[in-house]
């Protein structure tokens, strides 16, 4: 274990003192919003700081928000998951991620956990990513040369890393504002019903769905999936496979064997590959059954 | 008698300090000049120590380094063997396995110089579980891996079983769990004048002091051991704390400072002591209406590297294995078996839990069998007064088995709910319902008590005011089961003076007679029951034959002084046990208990939800309903984590989900609201007619919530823990999912 009080702390007031720094040294920045993850992980010495930490949580003043800009829902980089379960905005626009902020952690853990911090440790079984690919949702990221803003699928290559460069700070998370009635789903499979590290999450959204005389024909759909792959995923060709076309059973099932070939589950002391695999897909046939009740 | 305290919701002991972070556990108590330790740990399950060197390219100024070499008399821990090393010295038998010891006074560069000791070793082939050990190609211990190996024997079942008109024969599993105290172990040692003080986190003071004075060669005066406020312990802190108190002990004696050591999280989930892994196979005999005639049960537990008190785990496991049942015809064998694992020792319920899973398991395949419920396969077979036990202990009276079937049957509603859920199997969520019932040997086994001769005391003065106060003298200690409080109204209750005039001496080898360890559901029966006495005592050495008012009794000590009265335990009349043969009166008594659950099975994800838990327990007497009610709630959540939730993944002789987040106990969320149901069925050696009520409650949770989920699934399980995995593995198997 690094003993903490040997790690030099940099605590900026504002944004832009925040990205000043990450343009002078940013390589040896370890960046820190809540804490939630970083300290347990010194703790359990995974995390040894070699260079320093940047503690941006006194930015909040300019990064803890969830508001309206431009027709989209725009949240801060520091907004808590305490601030998403409670917010009526929210609520209306993104129920999955509502839900899903509700069974991160505990009480305590959603009142210093943030959006950011979640989206960068970028664990395959973080729980606000899988709503928010199912959301189209995209990130801010900020530098000295300005913003650039990226969809949430094209965030994470590979395990445990993001496209994010040291120059960068995420600032923002976006979602476009529902022109339709959508029809939402979370679904987070744990070993217990609280405080639990996720097993297989699915969170999906669908709209325009039609009715026609075959049945219900869905438009749009978006799935996003967690703890099945070396990163959050959000399944396109399952999707692809779903939009435009008439829900039947035989639809449902190929959307099944699509969903399988695009995770990756794997066998580790929470789980089973086999069993990931089949929740997965079973709680994806969950989401269309409901559908189809529905139409 | 005219009871006014006992039986009452008086407010906790120490539920105020406790609540507002006034108590002090060990990690809040500092000493003047106190330095910190810590374990050096094998890296390794089994192998040959070839040295111990420090890296020299370290800086070790101001760190205090320990071996084996430094340990001034025997290496090893006195406990039933003495087998377990203080620091391994030439074998490693465990993961873990402390072989050297550091202290320094910066306790972050203590984490840091412990990845510089370097141990030199020789890797030796290792065993890894049961059936490994059975072979005995790999010797951990003697010539045959058995700890210990004890056959019970009643009536014929060798010439009945085969005669039956059912044979039936299943084997059943358990596995390891992890008591997670909400505080780690932890201890403080110094040396002064000869004298080593130890302070800790710990159920029994006088076994760290009986250790101690034998490591080190020390006198009765010359070691003293207090408490501190522990946060649990279900059995996890009566014999580990003794290693601990070595410890800190040759590193305080070394350095000639205090030094405290509180262990790690991860560090206490893989180093310290486990509820014992079974395998029970049960051939059982009935007639074609579902009456037991013959039993043949094999019992094996898993010890792990060393013996500690493996043998009387099993001792219990074994009297326990026909648990609340009649049958004239039984054998039981049972055997403790050694592996490369961590040691594993007491834990609530003992080796019970285990055997009465596997009997439970067996009670529902004989009503399957036979055709009839899971309830009146019980009603038909459980004990009832005049019956004998399988040790041939005949219970003359107090069998509350069909009385608190009863209730609970009533109270769950079971007979039409288990209808329902019998043919239900539609694609939705599925419910099940099960049901165990069961019975717990209260205080220690045959003649354990007897050859305890716990003491307790009461001293009897007045306080400035005048007023009559009453001061408990037990080594007895609170370890968040509530018996600062029971003491303290069964001593108010028996004196006739307000709770409030009642007090308890600290739990304090010096100050207090040795009571015996706080196990075994002995402490209100057993030590309780001495305190009562003492109590009466009191009273007659003030010439009163029973309670009377405060002025007369502040009248008479004002005549007479303070009074105290110790009281020594002895057995109830009649109580014979042959400990060579396993004949007799295993225990004094028996409490009684059926458990309840209702479950439903998700039909997408597989997962279980707890519905309802309906549980009756006879305690004798309530001291005080709500810590009763706490007991049994308590029990029964951690005995539903043993069946669903709590899997200890051993793997190459270490634990791997060594924290929280991966070792999953049950949360709030997850147990639905237990109802509890307390049944009196007074015992006549307990203070007011209670027997113990510690680990009963651990009992019954697992048969009842597997019997549930079998019946929702539709596939019968024998195994804890069931997780969403093998509800789903086991339907793949039967095909009653589809695999796409």
């Amino acid at each position: 274990m690094t003993d903490p009080r040997k790690i030099e702390v940099f605590s900026p007031e504002t944004l832009s003192a925040a990205v000043q720094v990450l343009a002078e040294v940013g390589s040896e920045a370890h960046i820190l919003a809540g804490g939630t993850d970083l300290m347990v992980a010194l703790e359990k010495g995974f995390w040894q700081p070699k260079g320093f930490v940047l503690n941006i949580s006194r930015i909040e003043p300019e990064l803890r928000y969830i508001r309206m800009e431009d027709g989209d829902v725009c949240m801060g980089a520091l907004t808590t998951f305490a601030d998403i379960a409670r917010s009526d905005l929210l609520n209306t626009e993104a129920p999955s991620l509502v839900a899903a902020a509700r069974e991160i952690g505990a009480q305590q853990i959603q009142n210093r956990a943030t959006i950011g911090g979640n989206i960068m440790n970028a664990s395959p079984a973080g729980d606000s990513m899988p709503p928010l690919l199912a959301l189209d949702a995209r990130v801010v990221l900020k530098s000295n040369e300005g913003p650039r803003t990226l969809p949430l699928f094209s965030f994470y290559p590979a395990y445990r890393e993001t496209v994010s460069q040291p120059s960068e700070l995420l600032t923002e998370v976006r979602i476009a504002r529902r022109d339709s009635p959508t029809q939402d789903y979370f679904r987070k499979v744990a070993p217990r019903r609280a405080q639990a590290i996720s097993k297989v999450i699915l969170a999906a959204r669908a709209w325009n769905v039609e009715e026609t005389e075959e049945g219900p024909r869905i438009g749009s759909i978006r799935l996003g999936v967690g703890s099945v792959a070396p990163t959050p995923l959000r399944l396109f060709e399952t999707e692809r496979l779903l939009e435009k076309a008439v829900l039947t059973p035989s639809l449902m099932g190929a959307a099944g064997h699509m969903l399988e070939t695009e995770i990756s589950p794997i066998d580790d002391m929470r789980s089973t590959a086999e069993y990931r695999r089949q929740v997965c897909r079973r709680l994806l046939d969950d989401f269309l059954s409901n559908l189809l009740l529905e139409s | 008698m005219n009871p006014k305290i006992v039986g009452t919701r008086v407010p906790r002991d120490d539920g105020r300090q406790k609540v507002t972070g006034e108590s002090l556990y060990v990690d809040d108590i500092d000493i003047p000049g106190m330095i910190y330790g810590t374990t050096v740990r094998s890296p390794v399950a089994s192998a040959k120590v070839v040295s111990v060197d420090w890296d020299e390219g370290y800086d070790w100024t101001g760190i205090v380094r320990v071996t084996a070499k430094d340990i001034p008399g025997e290496n090893s821990l006195p406990l039933l063997i003495d087998d377990q090393k203080i620091l391994a010295d030439r074998r490693i038998l465990h993961m873990h396995e402390p072989i050297a010891l550091l202290a320094c006074s910066d306790p972050t560069r203590l984490r840091e110089a412990r990845g510089h000791v370097r141990l030199r070793y020789k890797s030796q082939p290792m065993v890894s579980q049961i059936e490994d050990s059975l072979e005995a190609e790999v010797k951990v211990f003697g010539a045959d891996n058995v700890f210990k190996d004890i056959q019970i024997s009643k009536g014929d079942p060798a010439t009945i079983l085969p005669k039956c008109h059912h044979r039936l024969e299943e084997s059943y599993i358990t596995g390891h769990q992890e008591h997670l105290y909400l505080e780690p172990q932890g201890m403080i040692g110094a040396w002064q004048d000869g004298v080593l003080t130890l302070t800790g986190s710990l159920q029994c003071p006088y076994y760290v002091h009986k250790a101690m004075k034998a490591v080190f060669g020390l006198k009765d005066d010359e070691v003293r051991v207090n408490q501190a406020v522990t946060g649990g312990g279900f059995g996890g802190k009566e014999e580990y704390p003794s290693l601990l108190a070595a410890h800190v002990a040759l590193l305080a004696r070394k350095s000639g400072t205090p030094v405290k050591m509180v262990y790690e999280r991860a560090e206490d989930m893989c180093a310290t002591t486990k509820r014992h892994p079974s395998e029970v196979t049960i051939h059982g005999g009935v007639d074609e209406d579902g009456h037991l005639l013959a039993l043949d049960v094999d019992v094996v537990l898993d010890g792990g590297a060393y013996c500690t008190l493996s043998p009387v785990v099993l001792s219990r496991a074994v009297l326990h294995a026909i648990s609340a049942y009649r049958c004239d015809h039984v054998a039981v064998r049972g055997r403790v078996v050694a592996t490369n694992t961590p040691p594993n020792g007491a834990f609530r319920g003992f080796g019970a839990p285990q055997t009465i899973f596997a009997m439970e398991r067996m009670m529902d395949l004989i009503a399957e069998t036979v055709g009839i419920s899971p309830a009146e396969v019980r009603c038909r077979n459980h004990l009832q007064n005049g019956d004998s036990t399988a040790t041939g202990q005949i219970l003359q009276q107090g069998v509350s088995a069909g009385a608190v079937l009863q209730k609970a049957l009533d109270a769950s509603d079971f007979h039409s709910k288990w209808e329902a859920y019998q043919g239900s199997h539609s694609n939705r969520n599925r419910r099940g319902i099960g049901i165990a019932l069961f019975m717990h040997g209260c205080g220690f086994t045959g003649h354990g008590e007897r050859d305890l001769k716990s003491r307790a005391a009461l001293r009897l003065f007045l306080d400035p005011q005048g007023k009559p106060r009453a001061q408990v003298l037990a080594s007895t200690t609170d370890i968040g089961q509530g018996m600062r409080t029971t003491f303290r109204q069964i001593a108010a209750e028996t004196l006739g003076i307000a709770f409030e005039q009642v007090e308890l001496a600290p739990a304090n080898t010096a100050g207090v007679p040795n009571s015996g360890p706080t196990v075994a559901s002995r402490t209100c029966m057993v030590v309780g029951g001495l305190v009562a006495e003492a109590g009466k005592g009191c009273l007659q050495e003030l010439g009163f034959s029973g309670t009377t008012s405060e002025v007369e009794l502040a009248a008479a000590l004002a005549s007479t002084g303070a009074v105290t009265c110790e009281r020594e335990y002895e057995p109830p009349p009649g109580l014979v046990w042959d400990d060579k043969n396993y004949r007799g009166s295993a225990y004094p008594t028996y409490g009684f208990g059926c458990t309840i659950c209702e479950v439903e099975v998700d039909a997408v994800t597989f997962e279980t939800r707890i519905l309802d838990v309906v549980t009756c327990q006879d305690v004798g007497r309530a001291i005080h309903p709500s810590i009763v009610e706490g007991q049994i709630e308590g029990g029964t959540v951690q005995a539903l984590g043993f069946a669903g939730f709590e899997k200890v993944v051993m793997h190459d002789g270490t634990m791997r989900n060594h924290d929280v987040s991966n070792y999953v106990i049950p949360t709030a969320a997850d147990i639905a609201p237990i109802r509890v149901l307390i049944h009196e069925e007074p015992y006549s050696g307990g203070p007011f007619g209670a027997k113990g009520i510690g680990e009963m409650p651990m009992d019954g949770g697992a048969p009842a919530y597997v019997a549930a989920v079998s019946q929702a699934a539709g596939v019968s399980f024998q195994q804890v823990p069931i997780l969403a995995e093998d509800v789903f593995a086991e339907l793949l198997k039967k095909k009653a999912v589809k695999r796409s």
